[in-house]
């Protein structure tokens, strides 16, 4: 009985002591619109990605497909998904893909998702530019 | 009810725009971009409507973060204890749609200045 009771009590400790390494969240990402018959670039560094709300005029660029990411907070009692969380994952998505920049970036509103109590979608679109040989 | 449950869900990102970038920037409008009310403004008016329409979007998306986190409480309990509790979300439809439609309208501001060659003072 005694047993029973310090497995459960050290199993609950154990979930709170993985809790806070999910509070950035779980996330979901999905790219449409791939051009095709272009060769697939190089993954580029996350960190030096743009984000950029409009358009971008005065570099010409090639769209390497728009990227949507969806970012879920673990519990009910988890801070809501921010701004911030949706660009990180668009920039690691467009990444992958060996995007400049993610360009038309959008957000959608916090709220109950199909898996979450607080979910908050973004998208965009990740460009190349042709002058960056 | 499960409309009231749907009405507090997340809401999506606006559609992205087409990609126009095989274009040079002042030839990405779309049609009926020429033909609407914010293309009988000028660059100063241009630049100020999207002001307006940026100042719109912050002020509707905090009135959604207010009722969020009664929407989360409402939804939590509902679901565990009293389903007539979701009567008391708030669903934000009409804002939701809203805030659609001020993107949209944001895309074509910026359309139009890329088009008019409007520089960032107007």
């Amino acid at each position: 009985m005694k047993a029973t009771v310090c497995l459960r009590l050290a199993l609950a400790i154990g979930a709170m002591a993985l809790l806070p390494a999910c509070a950035d969240g779980w996330s979901t990402s999905h790219v449409s619109g791939k051009p095709t018959g272009v060769a697939a670039k190089a993954p580029t560094t996350p960190d030096k990605i743009q984000i950029v709300e409009g358009d971008i005029t005065d570099r010409p660029y090639k769209s390497l497909g728009d990227v949507s990411v969806t970012v879920n907070k673990t519990t009910i009692f988890n801070a809501d998904p921010t701004r911030e969380m949706v660009n990180q994952r668009l920039r690691t998505r467009a990444a992958e893909l060996g995007a400049d920049a993610v360009i038309q970036v959008r957000y959608g509103t916090v709220g109950i998702g199909l898996m979450s109590w607080g979910s908050l979608d973004g998208k965009g679109r990740a460009i190349a530019f042709e002058d960056n040989k | 009810m499960l409309a009231l449950a749907l009405g507090a869900c997340a809401r999506s990102s606006p559609e992205l725009p087409p990609n126009l970038s095989d274009r040079p920037p002042e030839q990405r409008l779309l049609p009926g971009d020429s033909a609407s009310a914010e293309a009988k403004l000028d660059c100063p008016g241009l630049l100020q409507e999207r002001e307006r329409n940026r100042t719109t979007a912050d002020e509707l998306e905090k009135k959604i973060a207010a009722n969020r986190g009664q929407n989360q409480a409402a939804g939590y309990f509902a679901g565990i204890l009293f389903p007539p509790l979701l009567l008391a979300m708030k669903p934000d439809t009409d804002i939701k749609t809203t805030l659609d439609e001020l993107q949209s309208q944001r895309d074509r501001i910026d359309r139009l200045q890329q088009a008019r060659k409007c520089t960032a003072d107007g």
